[in-house]
């Protein structure tokens, strides 16, 4: 068994982040960069299949130039077997990543493609739905849980969906996105991080693979959320009422 | 005459030679028994302890001397045993029974090889003699009651005490023995019939005498050559099962008083060339841990001490440091005994097969079951570097694994930004080492202090304070880094010692000599773990440092105006605080001014206090980690805490005034929990 995992490089989640002062993008000045948490959660899961299978192995991806390279380490500390990096520019919308995971599984030939649901920076959801339906697999997104069943050739997916848990069914080669309660992905240290420096790590230039990415989309502005105004307290509930009614207009 | 006995008197030559004969099969039995167990403790990695010989006589003794004081003084003088009442007590009691008889038959054997060289040379006779039989006669009272307490009590099975098969026989023979010595007297009392002060200096044997009175002399003699041999096989019996039962504590107790480290709250620093060296980090086998760590599993004796003082226990963690020891001698007996390679079947892991990872995460890092044992045994160190282990090798999640990717990310465990740390000060106005570099003395705020919203009005209350009594201190602000507590508590000793450097750094920077903190746990690793990479520093309590003030007047303190509420109030104390860095007393006092308004200051002591403190269930790094709700730590201590009838809960740490304030609310207790400058800033009315 092969589960390819792609990991996407992305500020770290407590980082707080701020906006170029003329709007052109994010001010990365001084921000540190994580792996996207869901990847980690998919990660995760891979090593816990492993685990439980006695034998698989995990192939760890990222898109970007060589900064992914730190992403890709704490991957393979993780316990990921191997990492490809394919080097690309910086700026990629969701369907040129999936077109150029899309060559890297017919690459790969993994027994299925376990990723996060979104990355926390762009928050698209799309990567994972792109790549399945450009291979014309089958796809489980928003997984808090997953099974191996019929020797390993389906996996049982509980999905979390707005009203409730959807369990269903995916034969391999499949697309599986993962959701945040799946499970709570191990923490790597320093020793780990040295040690995962002995496992393979291949670079692959984007033209080697054969796919021309282009983004669609481009991005003209960013602009931080208004600032929260202070609240005011009331001292009756007749007052919160009146208020709510009058100024507010909501009852 | 001169009142003596002979030596094996009445014991005929035949018998003399079989006893000596013995004597030497005990001895290799004995020395067999303890040489393979001290091949096992060879097997771990080396501590050194051929350089305690090296230099000269001067240098070895200074080397020596701390090791032999503990000797003297927690080893014959039983210091460690005291504390647990009347079982304390009675192994006082048997353990000086047992050494005077033990330098009695020793001084006996030196007088009969001497006098065996010449008569004049012998001395066991005249006033010696008499001194020499009353005081064993006494004594020996004393072994054999302290003998049929502990077997009376090991007919009630008290839980936290190990049983064995074993032990029934240990305090059976013993007592025989007890019994069977005195026998002899009587029965030798009865064939010599001495009269005056050399009959009646053995008391016991003079009633047991005259119980045999109406025996001849020839069977009074048989009957004394029948029970000294019954004595002497009981003996030597005694002496061969020493390594190979319980009483082996016996022998590695002292060896583990003698090498044991013996300050609290102290870890050894791993180097990344001895990982790269190695290719490991902690523990993941039982020759991993040192040879005295090794030697100290032997030192147990199960007494339990360790698992009625662990708070992880107490609440049905799956931890017991007796459990942890015995668990690593069993694995230790198994894979480096000299029957390993015929066991005929795979010899276990360390983790997983011997320790539940799940065991190793319970712990609070408390230092209770260090401070307990009697010899010295540490079972927190032992479990630290299992999960040094643990950690590196990627099996920590969960909310501690994030607390620790915070660490590493923004510098403090809750992840809030680095840039927002002086924030808390703003409005009061705390000079930065930067802005007021001429300090007297650093405030050291701490991640607590600087972000979580409560601990946030401790340090503002400490600000007020050496405020109002116009000390000149400063705060690194944003140059504060976490200290790397928890996270060397938990295992990430490489995420310890990144942090610690950069704060080492900033600290040289400022010229910083002494730091004034509010956290136990920002204390210690400051003061012990700092200390390891280069940081010395005078790290004072910021209670320690009020007290200071108001003793100096400097705090100037107003006259009581019976005005204070009244309410009752009680203090916890901080392991890190009292435990580990023996600081119980300038709380108190803090407490005591603070409560100075009122007339009638209602302060209540808890039940365990000072060194004997109960945790709150944060430390060695339990701060980020879930726990079911019934059955946390915090709701234990909480509850004892309420028991005073307490109305305020005064506390000393700022991870201690979050688990109060859960436990206390989790019973729906009325009472509120303060810290100790929070208290003093509201008398003050500053």
């Amino acid at each position: 068994m092969k589960i390819l995992v792609p990991l996407k490089r992305v500020p770290d989640p407590d980082t707080k982040i701020r906006i170029k002062a003329d709007g052109s993008g994010v001010d990365f000045d001084g921000v540190k960069f994580a792996v996207n948490p869901f990847d980690a959660i998919a990660l995760e899961e891979a090593l816990r299949i492993k685990e439980n299978l006695g034998d698989a192995e995990i192939v760890v991806v990222s898109i970007g130039n060589d900064d992914c390279v730190e992403q890709l380490r704490n991957g393979l500390a993780m316990g990921a077997d191997r990492a490809v990096l394919i080097k690309a520019a910086d700026e990629l919308d969701s369907l040129a990543i999936a077109k150029i995971l899309a060559a890297v599984y017919k690459r790969e030939q993994p027994s299925f493609v376990l990723m996060g649901k979104q990355a926390i920076d762009d928050d698209s959801n799309q990567a994972g739905q792109m790549l399945a339906a450009l291979l014309g697999l089958g796809q489980a997104t928003f997984v808090s849980k997953l099974e191996l069943i019929e020797n390993n050739s389906k996996a049982r997916c509980g999905r979390e969906t707005d009203a409730g848990i959807e369990t269903v069914a995916v034969k391999f080669p499949a697309i599986i996105t993962t959701d945040l309660r799946l499970n709570e992905p191990r923490y790597v240290s320093l020793p780990g991080i040295m040690k995962a420096k002995k496992k393979p790590l291949e670079e692959i230039a984007l033209s080697d693979l054969g796919v021309s990415a282009m983004s669609r989309t481009k991005i003209l502005a960013l602009e931080p959320p208004p600032k929260r105004k202070a609240g005011v307290r009331v001292k009756t509930v007749d007052e919160l009422v009146d208020k709510l009614r009058n100024e507010a207009k909501i009852i | 005459m001169q009142p003596t006995r002979e030596t094996f008197g009445n014991i005929p030559h035949s018998s003399q030679i079989i006893f000596y004969l013995l004597t030497v099969v005990t001895m290799a039995v004995f020395g067999y028994g303890v040489w393979r167990r001290f091949k096992m403790w060879r097997q771990g990695t080396p501590v050194g302890i051929k350089e305690l010989i090296v230099g000269n006589a001067q240098q070895i003794f200074a080397k020596l001397r701390p090791g032999l004081g503990r000797l003297l003084v927690e080893g014959l003088g039983q210091k460690r045993v005291r504390g647990r009442g009347l079982p304390s007590y009675a192994h006082i009691v048997m353990f000086a029974g047992f050494m005077m008889l033990f330098l009695g038959t020793t001084l006996l054997e030196i007088d009969h090889l001497s006098a065996g060289i010449s008569d004049a040379l012998k001395f066991h006779k005249g006033t010696y003699y008499v001194i020499y039989e009353f005081t064993l006669d006494i004594f020996g009272l004393l072994f054999l009651a302290g003998c049929i307490f502990f077997l009376w009590r090991r007919t009630r099975r008290p839980s936290s005490i190990g049983h064995k098969a074993t032990d029934w026989y240990v305090l059976g023979s013993f007592i025989a023995i007890g019994i069977t010595g005195y026998l002899l007297e009587g029965l030798r009392l009865a064939w010599q019939q001495p009269t005056g002060i050399a009959a009646h200096c053995s008391p016991v044997g003079f009633l047991i005498a005259k119980s045999f009175s109406g025996l001849s002399n020839d069977s009074a003699r048989g009957a004394h050559l029948g029970v000294w041999w019954l004595h002497a096989l009981l003996v030597f019996a005694f002496i061969a099962a020493i390594p190979y039962t319980r009483l082996l504590h016996m022998i590695v107790g002292p060896i583990n008083l003698f090498l044991a480290q013996p300050v609290l709250g102290k870890l050894v620093p791993v180097s990344m060339e001895e990982v790269e060296k190695t290719e490991r980090i902690g523990i993941s086998a039982i020759t991993h841990f040192n040879q005295q760590q090794l030697t100290s599993l032997d030192a147990c004796m199960e007494c339990g001490r360790c698992e009625e003082a662990c708070p992880a226990f107490a609440t049905d963690k799956p931890l017991s440091p007796k459990r942890v020891v015995q668990d690593l001698k069993g694995l230790m007996t198994l894979s480096l005994g000299t029957r390993t390679k015929t066991a005929g079947f795979p010899i276990p892991g360390l983790h997983n097969d011997t320790i539940r990872p799940e065991t190793l995460w319970s712990c609070t890092g408390c230092s209770a079951c260090v401070k307990v044992c009697p010899v010295r045994i540490d079972p927190l160190t032992l479990i630290t570097d299992m999960r040094r282990n643990r950690v590196g090798e990627g099996e920590l999640s969960g909310t501690a694994a994030t607390a620790l990717r915070r660490m590493q990310s923004s510098s403090n465990p809750w992840g809030l930004p680095a840039a927002e740390r002086a924030n808390w000060s703003e409005e009061l106005g705390a000079p930065t080492a930067k802005d007021n570099p001429n300090f007297e003395v650093l405030y050291w705020v701490g991640c607590a202090g600087s972000y979580d919203r409560r601990a946030q009005r401790v340090a503002r209350s400490v600000v007020k304070l050496l405020k109002s009594a116009g000390v000149n201190f400063a705060i690194l602000g944003r140059e504060e880094k976490c200290t790397g507590e928890s996270a060397r508590r938990l295992g990430d000793e490489f995420l310890f010692q990144e942090l610690a450097q950069a704060n080492i750094a900033t600290l040289a920077k400022y010229n910083v000599r002494k730091i004034l903190a509010h956290c136990p746990h920002c204390l210690n690793s400051l003061l012990k773990d700092y200390s390891q990479f280069g940081g010395e520093y005078e790290v004072i309590h910021h209670t320690q440092f009020i007290s200071d003030l108001i003793q100096t007047g400097r705090l100037k303190i107003p006259a009581s105006d019976g005005q204070g509420n009244g309410d009752a109030v009680t203090y916890h104390d901080p392991c890190y605080l009292a435990r580990v860095n023996g600081i119980h007393e300038a709380p108190r006092d803090v407490l005591r001014t603070a409560l100075g308004a009122t007339s009638k200051p209602d302060f209540r002591e808890m039940l365990r206090s000072r060194e004997k403190t109960f945790c709150c269930g944060a430390g060695g790094g339990r701060m980020w980690m879930e726990e079911e709700p019934k059955k946390r730590v915090s709701t234990v201590r909480a509850k004892e805490a309420l028991e005073t009838g307490a109305k305020t809960v005064a506390v000393g740490c700022p991870f201690c005034l979050t688990m109060m304030t859960d436990g206390v609310a989790a019973q729906n207790g009325e009472a509120r929990v303060m810290d100790v400058a929070e208290l003093l800033v509201e008398r003050l009315k500053i």
